[in-house]
């Protein structure tokens, strides 16, 4: 007030000055709290977006300690159910062996234990196929991926046909395992929830990427529904699916083929993926 | 050097390490921009040079003669800058500086 006042004599500092200065000073403090509750709102962000992660990361852990248990659980009832039986009953031949001093009898339970330890390998031999499949192992994702093909098809309940077009790079081992485990999960998807008539897979790569890419004409997912289903809690699969591309820092997408008649999936994988 | 380009220079550079403290990613050690003392500091040279910024452009072309109404306003109107920045420089003085723990519990394990 004393300022304004003064402002009017003629050798005082003109009120235009004050105004200049007053206007000066309101903008300095004003950034300086735009900043500070700028700078509040994007740390406020971060952490909510922190948290987003934390808990997509603890969803998608969850989900794979339940898939580990659920294969184990499955693996215990096979041994238990399958081949405890069968070597119960082998055990109960060699006793009656032991008790029945007749030759004929003698041989005829012991071709009987034969079989049921032939029955007994072949179970087991199932069981370590379904963990690791040996064509995997020993001749790569193409062959693995063409064996499951041949074994739909040959069910004749659907069309299913698979085309690598460049495959002389193999991936890593454990990346294609990582692949054929998400292939597995997707088509054993179209058949449970499309009623697709056809499955088509295919398989290419630039320098860049390694692409897989699946067709099918039955009704699929697009990339909403797939990001809606996958933050649910239950349902395991698709957060398999996406845990394991996340591993693999590929990326998946599912979409609608323009035409409107079949779906797509689209794997992608960086080339730092193949050997 | 001229003190109006002395005033633009400093509000410039302040203007910058504001926006650089926005754009750069938070770290832990440093939660919120308030609580470093460079964010005192910078704000006390902001807000002085950008209140006496017209005022020493017009002390520069006017001669004030001593014991006038102007001098006394040029004083006057100093003093009050002088003093907020000052209360800000002590207030830089007295934050601690980079705190280690001062992010939640919860997020010190993630980085």
């Amino acid at each position: 007030m004393i300022l304004l006042q003064a402002a009017g004599n003629s050798s005082s500092i003109p009120s235009v000055l004050f105004f200049g200065t007053l206007g000066m000073l309101a903008l300095a403090v004003g950034l300086v709290v735009f900043i500070v509750f700028h700078q509040r709102r994007i740390i406020r962000f971060q952490h909510q977006l922190q948290k987003m992660e934390e808990d997509q990361q603890k969803m998608l852990l969850e989900a794979s300690i339940q898939l580990q248990e659920e294969e184990r659980q499955r693996i215990a009832a096979d041994l238990h159910d399958d081949a405890g039986p069968l070597l119960a009953t082998v055990r109960l031949y060699l006793n009656e062996n032991m008790i029945n001093l007749d030759h004929a009898t003698q041989l005829q339970s012991i071709y009987n234990a034969k079989q049921i330890i032939d029955d007994t390998i072949q179970l087991i031999r199932n069981i370590s196929h379904s963990l690791m499949p040996p064509t995997l192992k020993n001749f790569g994702l193409e062959s693995a991926v063409n064996d499951v093909f041949q074994k739909l098809s040959g069910s004749g309940s659907i069309n299913a046909s698979c085309r690598f077009h460049d495959y002389r790079r193999r991936l890593k081992p454990e990346h294609e395992l990582s692949v054929y485990r998400v292939i597995q999960e997707m088509i054993n998807n179209i058949l449970k929830h499309s009623h697709a008539s056809f499955i088509h897979l295919t398989q290419n790569r630039n320098d860049e990427q390694f692409f897989i890419r699946i067709h099918h004409d039955g009704s699929g997912l697009t990339q909403t529904e797939f990001e809606k289903l996958k933050n649910k809690t239950q349902g395991l699969g698709l957060k398999n699916i996406q845990s394991r591309v996340s591993l693999l820092n590929g990326r998946l997408f599912f979409e609608k083929d323009p035409s409107q008649t079949y779906y797509k999936i689209s794997l992608e994988l960086p080339a730092d993926a193949m050997q | 050097m001229n003190v109006a380009v002395l005033a633009i220079l400093v509000i410039t550079w302040s203007i910058v390490f504001f926006y650089e403290q926005l754009t750069k990613p938070a770290d832990n050690s440093q939660l919120f921009l308030y609580s470093s003392p460079a964010f005192w500091v910078v704000a006390a040279y902001l807000i002085y040079f950008a209140g006496t910024f017209f005022l020493f452009i017009y002390s520069q072309n006017k001669d004030l003669a001593k014991g006038s109404d102007a001098y006394i306003q040029y004083n006057l109107i100093n003093g009050v800058f002088v003093l907020i920045k000052n209360i800000l420089l002590s207030v830089a003085m007295f934050t601690k500086g980079p705190v280690e723990n001062s992010m939640p519990s919860r997020y010190r394990k993630i980085t």
